[in-house]
């Protein structure tokens, strides 16, 4: 394999002695690009220098994905320029850009989930370790651990990626990303799938590679993280560049005026603290349930007007708890009772029924349809209701819906645009808006706010709030444990499928969460010796 | 799909045009795309009626078009049902030659009423898609591999009961006249099949079922997540399929006076190019009647056409071949290619409980896509 095959070493950004080397290594100049009639970036210029890490944050929609597309190769500009070393890239296609030495790790890696972690660190790249023309797969495997080490994963490089939590996917995809010594590294929402503990182990790599004179571009929807680990920050609103400033001059504020566009203020509003009484008389009473393989012996009691935390590190099966109490899992062991009556639903029709109601994680596996338009996607599980002498009454329902997207401030062409074509926390209020209407009595969500936009956060909140208010009682499972604080009244620590402490009151904020978490995931180290690969259902 | 991880997925978020900056435009323009085959069908007729004006473009002509396709789109009507919901069933046809086969083999052979065949062979048809169904629901086995295996099933039974003989004598005149009759020049089947389209269009579009059979077709996670049953959605699919082309089968034979096995092969081919067809008729990358129905006759016209102007038969065959694969094209490049991935199995399958593959990168489709295609 000849060198040229694989990215050039950095010959020209090597630090120098006194500290970092700051001249523009990757150069935006100018750059537009439009998508039918709108226009998604829109004459943008960014200096993203050599040892720098320099967050991209905005709005979903303001151009962030579209720039660190154009950057990749995975579209090319309309007009303006980007330059690597000053000289102007024409990237016809994603391979020449990580030959270029710009690599790029997704929110989503793409894998081949059948295939080993190595057959996948290596995949498109030429297999280097050779034994007479034939891959030499004893080397190439200890390649592979050689690689993942460098991020600070020990796993058995045979194993199928499938067999891997989301989170050692997320370190599989920045192993291969920095296999080659990369110029400029664009992460693009990496953390959203990734717990606390792990997002430091993040940033000690993004360090390390920064100190190597690499250009880190660093996009986020966590404004704490800006401050954490950039040290430039670039704001996109609208796909225009509204400014670029070294984070030690912001502060969290100034930043979401600058995403937002509006005096902080007035967007965020005053999120009084839970007023509502819990109600005499549970809502879901849960006792021992477990559905036999991961979530094991979890009781509880949820009362009206309650919200419920579950926190967990990766994979410590809160989706598991929710989605057995939505009927999409079966409960295996213990019991259940809904306002007194037994529970146990087979099917999430039967939770359906129950006024049960359960907003997904995951928005693409088990969120909308995207082939039906915003409104049918709004009358999905009541769309019987609808019927008149068995037909549906489409104008009637279309006007429901319309009703309650509006109601939910689901930001939209019309109702009659397709799911495919609003940002991600449109999405979510959308699968929100599905939901509510139904007058739930229990209202379960799971990561109501990953991937969402700091505007329709908050008036995620704000409607996670009034349903409380109202009376529904709400299980919230958050990886974000800020979210948690703002708006639980408890919280259950889950660890390994188990409820390992219950947090109330005063008790329950970020930090505490997350020690209680920390403390007895590295007790549980050691004494079985379980890794995070329990994680993956 | 799951290419090399530095062709890199588009993440999760298409960066959606924002709404509130984005002037707002009109917003249904017209989608020249969808309208390609409807004009494609005009230049057909244009074309074979300025080349052969008088042997095509006669009312004789275009209304033995209209009546010898119409089975063949009753056949593609039900495939179509199986088609939105996520599903393939490449067992139409058989199904279609036994349903004829038992009519015949009951009427002429046997004796027995029109009314008891007609129920038979509509049992038959339930009991078809009940087979499919179950084998794809419950047993998770692809409907690809099931519908093959059925099919050939079917056909063994076909060639069971009828010795694999030609069968042409006996038939009762009632069962002949089921077939048989005619309004002008119309013939039965004709208004068979507009009685199905209407049905089926209707309750496609306005009953709960119909919407969940296109919400199980576009997401089946989501859709079991809002509490509908996918599994019985997709056996019902199946079963339509089953006994419409059944029924066609039955009504095909009638129709003809005779049977011959097997007759029904000769419709696998154009009832999937037609379905396919119809998803890009009109609508982007979506089975509907009316574009099934449409595409069925496109088809028809073409290979009539082409006869007519002194190709050989082979030419039929070419002319639906390379519809089939243009239709395909089209909607991939079209539409937001909704339900077609996964059925030609490129997509991920049902994402059910302890479905290993739910976690698949989701950004990897054509529906994700940026805004070119996706918005």
């Amino acid at each position: 394999m000849t060198q040229s095959d694989r990215p050039a070493s950095s010959a020209v950004a090597v630090p120098d002695a006194a500290g970092r080397d700051q001249f523009a290594l990757l150069d935006v100049v100018g750059v537009s690009k439009s998508f039918e009639a709108v226009r998604a970036v829109d004459d943008v210029s960014v200096e993203f220098k050599g040892g720098e890490v320099h967050a991209l944050l905005g709005e979903n929609g303001a151009g962030k994905s579209t720039l660190v597309r154009l950057i990749a190769g995975d579209h090319g500009p309309d007009s303006g320029e980007i330059r690597l070393d000053g000289e102007v890239l024409h990237l016809a296609h994603p391979r020449e850009a990580f030959r270029r030495g710009i690599a790029c790790v997704h929110q989503t890696p793409a894998f081949v989930l059948a295939l080993s972690v190595t057959e996948n660190l290596f995949l498109g790249l030429p297999f280097d370790q050779r034994r007479g023309g034939m891959i030499d797969w004893a080397a190439e495997h200890r390649a592979a651990e050689d690689a993942l080490s460098r991020v600070g994963l020990s796993l058995d490089p045979h194993m199928r990626l499938a067999d891997l939590a989301p989170h050692e996917r997320q370190f599989v995809a920045l192993a291969r990303a920095l296999q080659h010594n990369p110029r400029a590294m664009l992460l693009d929402e990496i953390t959203a799938a990734l717990p606390k503990p792990e997002v430091q182990t993040l940033y000690e790599i993004i360090r390390h590679v920064r100190s190597r004179g690499v250009a880190v571009v660093y996009v986020t929807h966590r404004l704490e993280e800006v401050f954490d680990i950039a040290d430039t920050a670039t704001v996109l609103r609208d796909g225009k560049v509204i400014a670029t400033e070294p984070t030690r001059e912001l502060n969290e504020r100034k930043l979401t005026e600058h995403i937002v566009g509006r005096e902080i203020s007035k967007v965020i509003p005053e999120l009084q603290a839970a007023t509502s009484e819990p109600g005499s008389g549970a809502i879901l009473t849960a006792r021992n349930v477990g559905d036999g393989h991961t979530v094991a012996g979890v009781s509880f009691e949820i009362h009206p007007g309650e919200v419920l935390g579950i926190a967990g590190l990766a994979g410590a099966g809160q989706t598991e708890l929710l989605r057995l109490i939505f009927g999409a899992e079966d409960l295996a062991e213990g019991e259940m009772l809904l306002e007194g009556k037994p529970y146990s639903p087979k099917h999430p029709a039967e939770a359906i029924e129950r006024q049960v109601a359960m907003v997904t994680e995951d928005r693409h596996t088990d969120g909308i349809c995207k082939n039906l338009p915003i409104w049918q996607n709004v009358t999905l599980p009541w769309v019987a209701r609808f019927r008149r002498n068995g037909l549906l009454r489409l104008g009637a329902e279309r006007r429901t819906a319309a009703e309650r997207a509006n109601r939910f401030r689901v930001r939209m062409p019309s109702v009659d645009a397709s799911m495919g074509q609003l940002s991600g926390g449109n999405q979510q209020k959308v699968i929100l808006a599905k939901w509510v209407p139904g007058a739930p009595r229990l209202l379960i969500l799971d990561e109501p706010t990953h991937g969402v936009d700091i505007r329709s956060r908050y008036e995620i909140y704000e409607l996670i709030r009034d349903l409380a208010a109202e009376g529904v009682g709400i299980i919230l499972a958050s990886s974000e444990f800020e979210e948690l604080e703002i708006l639980c009244d408890r919280v259950l620590a889950l660890r390994f499928g188990r409820v390992i402490a219950e947090l109330r009151g005063s008790d329950v904020n970020e930090h505490l969460v997350l020690s209680t978490l920390l403390a007895t995931d590295s007790s549980a180290k050691e004494e079985d010796g379980v890794v995070a690969s329990h994680a993956s259902p | 799909m799951e290419s090399s991880p530095h062709t890199q997925a588009p993440s999760r978020e298409p960066e959606a045009p924002s709404q509130e900056s984005a002037p707002r435009r009109r917003r249904r323009r017209f989608d020249a795309g969808a309208w390609a085959p409807v004009l494609f069908f005009v230049f057909l007729i244009v074309f074979f009626g300025v080349v052969e004006p008088e042997d095509f473009l006669n009312t004789g002509n275009l209304t033995s078009i209209l009546n010898n396709n119409a089975t063949l789109a009753i056949i593609a009507l039900g495939l179509t049902v199986v088609l939105l919901a996520g599903e393939f069933d490449l067992s139409v046809a058989s199904a279609a030659s036994l349903g004829g086969a038992v009519g015949a083999v009951m009427v002429a052979n046997e004796g027995l009423s029109t009314e008891v065949t007609f129920a038979a062979v509509i049992g038959l048809g339930l009991l078809i898609g009940l087979v499919n169904g179950v084998l794809v629901t419950y047993f998770q086995i692809p409907a690809l591999i099931v519908t093959l295996a059925v099919a050939s099933i079917l056909d063994g039974f076909t060639q069971l009961i009828t010795n694999n003989e030609i069968i042409f004598a006996g038939f009762s005149d009632t069962f002949v006249d089921l077939g048989g009759w005619k309004l002008g020049d119309v013939q039965a089947p004709v208004f068979y099949l507009a009685g199905i389209a209407i049905l089926l269009g209707i309750a496609l579009r306005y009953t709960a079922t119909g919407r969940h059979l296109h919400a199980v077709g576009g997401n089946r996670g989501a859709s079991r997540m809002a509490g509908i049953r996918v599994n019985r959605h997709i056996i019902l699919a199946f079963v339509i399929s089953g006994t419409l082309a059944a029924l066609a089968g039955m009504i095909y034979t009638a129709r003809q006076g005779s049977l011959t096995p097997l007759f029904g092969t000769s419709f696998l081919l154009p009832a999937f190019a037609a379905a396919f067809l119809g998803s890009v008729t009109l609508r982007r990358g979506e089975f509907h009647v009316l574009g099934t129905v449409i595409g069925v006759y496109l088809i028809g016209t073409g290979t009539t056409g082409l006869l007519i102007v002194g190709g050989a038969t082979y030419t039929q065959q070419l002319f639906a071949g390379a519809v089939l694969i243009l239709a395909t094209a089209g909607s991939r490049v079209l539409g937001r290619g909704v339900g077609l991935r996964r059925q030609l199995g490129f997509g991920r399958r049902r994402s059910g409980r302890g479905d290993g593959d739910a976690s698949m990168p989701p950004g990897r489709s054509a529906e994700d896509g940026p805004p070119p295609g996706g918005a």
